[in-house]
């Protein structure tokens, strides 16, 4: 017994020691409220920074650093200058609660960015909720994210409007009756825009002929290709991230399947039309906006982006952009820059004009926002067709 | 199309599952080669697969066959400079394996079987969070070496990527095989995995006998790195992990220590995923190789052609 | 059994002093790092019945830690809301709470009986790869199952029920629970390896055959010692849902099996003392090495540096931080070896 006394003495004493050496004594004092009033407000970022996901996460970064860089540059948000404090959630769900908890309660955020990944928001949501903090999501589309909390927030369409979308113009538009399915069984965004895009489809009244899903970090695709080949279907609808959808096109054409693919925001990359080849010609896929727009909006943050960067931004990095955009915004509705009075100005977010389309902020703290059908051809992408969410459902 | 019917879907699935079994057997030799001597699980393995791709994309971009620009498309690359790239890749990996076996795990022999186990899983992180931070996260296109071309017999497709894995995999095998049984260096890596102790008193180098079996492995998964990139262009420093499992557990199921039986796992593995994909769901294919694993185990606890070993006291 | 009531209620009465402490004066994010760890010394003190006393090479150990969190996160959401629904979180009632642990706990240790009956006639390396391939398949199925929220899993699981006089963060009460439970697993471990059982347990690590010969029914025992790894992975489980707020199938992958192993190796294997420093090690590094790499601007340098470091404190101390030995009254006094020698 002695034994067992002991060790957890040493637990004690290592819990004491530990704390004490990391200088984590409580700071009574602050909250958050007064720290804006130090002229910065300070704004947390949590992202996929390293991992299996980090493309994502820098590429957020990148549009959020480009937004703080250019609103401080004008004189920040009401004279207040924005300070980031980032965090990498090393690409792991419960790592995002962890840095989450640090960013509420260490560094006293006044409003939290991120994830991409919808698991991540979803595990840190409830931090900032009890925080009281309000958190925007710039692409998680899982429809749960924003469920967890009413100070729980996202710039990006949903996966239900991005899968009815996309079933609509492959029916309505492209006029084709079969479909086939083709999406990550383990990966939320992508079961999601499944699911929207298969009950949607057969609602309009097609068919789908061949659904299967994948599992894991797979990076060859040709017992599904072969299964949805076996189908014979005219269009392939395929909601998976850029890094797959190449593979999977190119296994597609490998086995003489030439069905138009059809795919969501995922797709889009600056690598896109390298890994997939020529395989991708005269495929689809639904984004934020055209990047051919004439908006000045749209072609100044191109611009801006190439320069700090020079590289072409992705749909990420336009999101990361939009939410900074959208916390200003809301720093400007709400009054000041507490985490009470951005929680209030995000939910009076209406028509706000940002690069990935005009959108507002419902009251299920979603943006409704249009999305824009791309076509694949050479190495250009162009316009098709922009739907509204009014117009499905 | 016209319907498919059943007998060619399934004899899809089959030509599928070779192609994908035959570099999960290439892989599964390395893992095989090495346990048979030091009883080590060479977590590491996967990693040096993945080195393998990341060498010859670097070699096929210093020789400009990849466009800078992110937008252009990848050139053909001529069949004898892609003997050239797998031939570095194979000789930096085969360099590397031998420096992971002098660092992390000849400290470690006669330290018991878990502190090894340890450091290979220490290795593999290393060179997984090194690679993001060295290679960057994103996917790299990796170029092609020849147009793809379909053959269709009747009904049942092969590309011609799945021909060149499949055609390498069993030159390599079978060479491999002849090496490990008729030649000198083959003989003493046979004595150590019999006895280590007894081969070392039988004048048997067994340092150098332990760092070739490491670069032949190395070299094996480099070979297996670059044939899987060329089916499947895009490469990122995650890319051996699932493989790697995979390989690992075809080792097992085959006979751990027997080369034929990594042969024989990765085969069957390959085969039966496709075909439990093609005529159940894909999505069961991953839990497949465990399944299937577990009843091997129950069934022939040391695998379909491993020796049994009868335990003494 | 005095004994056995007086010192539970001196556990109890110590973490709530602990969790009084901690809520009062520590910043939530280092009590969170201690709950993690805390978390991490359930695991690693539960497989080292497993892994280190018994010799049985287990890596499936994330399988149960998912199962006990799912049974015990869908029945605390089922009590406390009546539904899988989205709202605000609430606390759970403490009865339900313990119910819940309950239920995770023995559904995990029901499920060591399965696997572990058939897997335990393995040997070495090849029952690690068993439990391995079963920690993966149960992971699968979970992702498929539409019902249990798919790959993003349950939301919305209560919080820890509140204690009376406790605030603060979710409640104030995680420290409670958490480390109440690792007291629990301690006190059972410790008394475990010193009783004629444990002796046995070590008697089948060191020769099994032998062990048979002695009258050790070795089959049997392997299986209960399974089940105690299991029983408390599956708390440490339903523990995590209620800490975390939502399970996912991917927070229980292989990384995590191994993890905890790597815990008990790092510590040295067959030492409650060496499981929990493992576990305090593997835990509070990455996260400690944060700054670096915050300092540099280089993504992902602290894993860089946290795996340098594993390997090498493994080729400098191959036996572990502890080897073989228990932190007692009497090495602290004297710093001197263990009784039992280290086996080769």
């Amino acid at each position: 017994m002695r034994k067992a006394l002991s060790l957890l003495a040493l637990l004690a004493l290592l819990a004491v020691a530990s704390v004490a050496l990391l200088g984590g004594c409580k700071d009574k004092g602050g909250d958050n409220a007064a720290a804006t009033e130090s002229g910065e407000i300070k704004i947390g970022v949590f992202l996929s920074l390293s991992g299996k996901n980090a493309d994502f996460g820098k590429t957020t970064k990148n549009g959020i650093d480009l937004a703080v860089e250019e609103i401080n540059a004008s004189g920040g948000i009401g004279g207040k200058k924005i300070v980031l404090v980032s965090k990498d959630t090393r690409s792991k769900p419960e790592e995002a609660q962890t840095v989450a908890k640090a960013l509420a309660t260490a560094d006293k955020v006044a409003v939290a960015i991120g994830s991409v990944e919808s698991g991540q928001s979803i595990k840190a949501a409830p931090v900032f909720q009890e925080a009281g903090i309000p958190m925007v999501s710039p692409s998680s589309t899982n429809p749960d994210v924003t469920k967890q909390g009413d100070r729980i927030f996202r710039v990006c369409y949903l996966d239900d409007f991005q899968g009815q979308a996309c079933a609509a113009f492959a029916f309505k538009d492209l006029g084709f009756k079969k479909a086939a399915i083709i999406f990550a069984q383990d990966d939320d965004y992508s079961k999601g825009l499944a699911e929207f895009f298969r009950s949607s489809f057969k609602a309009l009244g097609g068919t789908i002929v061949e659904d299967v899903a994948f599992q894991g970090e797979v990076s060859e695709f040709k017992d599904q290709v072969s299964k949805i080949a076996a189908a014979n279907p005219e269009v392939i609808f395929a909601p998976v991230y850029y890094g797959s959808i190449g593979l999977i096109a190119r296994d597609f054409r490998k086995q003489g399947v030439k069905a138009p693919l059809l795919g969501g925001d995922g797709w889009e990359s600056p690598q896109l039309i390298q890994l997939a080849g020529e395989t991708l010609e005269g495929c689809y896929f639904g984004y934020h906006y055209d990047p051919d727009d004439k908006d000045e909006k749209v072609q100044g943050y191109l611009k801006a982006y190439k320069a700090k960067f020079n590289t072409e931004p992705n749909s990420l990095s336009a999101l990361g952009y939009d939410a900074v955009y959208a916390i200003k915004k809301a720093i400007e509705l709400g009054g000041g820059a507490s985490s009470d009075q951005i929680t209030e100005g995000l939910r009076k977010v209406v028509d706000f004009h940002g690069v990935t389309g005009t959108f507002s902020i419902d009251q299920n703290r979603n943006a409704k926002k249009p999305i824009t059908m791309l076509k694949i051809g050479g190495t250009n992408l162009s316009k098709v067709k922009v739907i509204q969410p009014s117009d499905v459902k | 199309m016209a319907e498919v019917s059943l007998t060619t879907e399934l004899l899809q699935y089959v030509a599928n599952g070779i192609a994908k079994g035959s570099t999960y057997a290439l892989m599964a030799v390395g893992y095989t080669l090495v346990y048979g001597v030091l009883q080590l699980i060479n977590f590491a393995h996967a990693e040096v697969y993945m080195l393998g791709s990341y060498f010859a994309w670097f070699q096929a971009k210093w020789a400009g066959y990849l466009p800078d620009d992110k937008g252009a498309r990848a050139e053909t690359v001529p069949i004898g400079m892609v003997a050239l790239f797998v031939a570095g890749a194979m000789a930096a990996c085969a360099l590397v394996g031998m420096l992971i076996e002098r660092v992390a795990y000849r400290p470690l022999r006669g330290a018991g079987r878990l502190a090894p186990l340890i450091t290979a899983i220490g290795v593999s992180l290393l060179l997984q969070y090194g690679g993001q931070v060295v290679f960057g996260t994103e996917p790299k296109l990796f170029p092609t070496f020849a147009e793809t071309r379909v053959y269709d017999v009747g009904g049942v497709k092969f590309p011609n990527t799945n021909i060149y894995i499949v055609l390498t995999s069993v030159v390599l095998m079978l060479g491999l095989t002849l090496f490990v049984n008729k030649t000198r260096p083959g003989a003493a890596m046979r004595a150590c995995s019999h006895d280590m102790r007894t081969a070392r008193l039988m004048g048997v180098n067994v340092n150098a006998t332990v760092s070739l079996t490491f670069a032949i492995g190395s070299a094996l998964a480099a070979v297996a790195g670059v044939l899987v990139a060329m089916d499947q262009p895009a490469i990122t420093p995650l890319m051996g992990v699932r493989i790697g499992l995979k390989a690992f557990v075809a080792a097992v199921v085959g006979g751990i220590g027997s080369i034929p039986g990594a042969a024989l796992g990765g085969l069957l593995l390959g085969v039966s995923e496709s075909v439990v994909s093609g005529l159940w769901k894909p999505v069961y294919s991953e839990a497949v190789a465990f399944v299937f694993l577990i009843v091997v185990l129950l069934v022939k606890p040391s695998g379909i052609l491993g020796k049994s070993v009868r335990e003494k006291v | 059994m005095p004994r056995t009531i007086a010192l539970l209620m001196a556990g109890i009465v110590g973490c709530y002093g602990l969790n009084w402490f901690l809520s009062e004066f520590i910043e939530v994010v280092y009590v969170d790092y201690l709950n993690l760890i805390g978390l991490s010394i359930i695991l690693a003190v539960g497989l080292n019945v497993v892994n280190g006393l018994t010799g049985q090479f287990s890596i499936g150990h994330a399988g149960f830690m998912a199962v006990g969190a799912f049974v015990g996160a869908l029945a605390s959401i089922l009590f406390t809301y009546g539904e899988i629904a989205a709202g605000p979180l609430e606390h759970a009632g403490l009865a339900q709470f313990l119910l819940c642990l309950l239920f995770s706990g023995v559904a995990a240790g029901v499920l060591g009986v399965v696997v572990g009956a058939p897997a335990l006639r393995l040997r070495g390396d090849y029952l690690a790869i068993a439990t391995l391939g079963f920690g993966e398949i149960t992971r699968i199925l979970l992702t498929a199952q539409d019902s249990l929220g798919g790959p993003t899993g349950l939301k919305r699981i209560p919080k820890m029920p509140l204690l009376p006089g406790a605030s603060g963060w979710d409640g104030g009460t995680s420290v409670f629970w958490i480390y109440l439970f690792v007291f629990v697993v301690i006190v059972l471990a410790v008394r475990l390896q010193r009783s004629t059982f444990g002796r046995a347990l070590i008697a089948i690590r060191e020769n099994e055959l032998a062990a048979e010969t002695m009258g050790v029914p070795s089959a049997r025992m392997k299986v209960v010692a399974f089940v105690f790894g299991a029983f408390f992975a599956g708390i440490a489980g339903a523990l995590y849902a209620h800490y975390q707020h939502s399970v996912r199938p991917d927070d229980f992958t292989a990384v995590r099996s191994i993890e905890v192993i790597v815990m008990l190796v790092l510590g040295g294997l067959g030492s409650v003392t060496g499981a929990v420093a493992g576990a305090v090690v593997v835990t509070l590094l990455p996260q400690l090495l944060r700054p670096i790499e915050e300092a540099l601007g280089i993504d992902g340098l602290s894993m860089v540096v946290y795996a340098l470091l594993l390997v090498t404190m493994m080729v400098f101390r191959p036996q572990g931080i502890f080897g073989q030995r228990e932190l007692s009254l009497k090495l602290l006094r004297r710093l001197i070896p263990g009784r039992r020698k280290e086996s080769p």
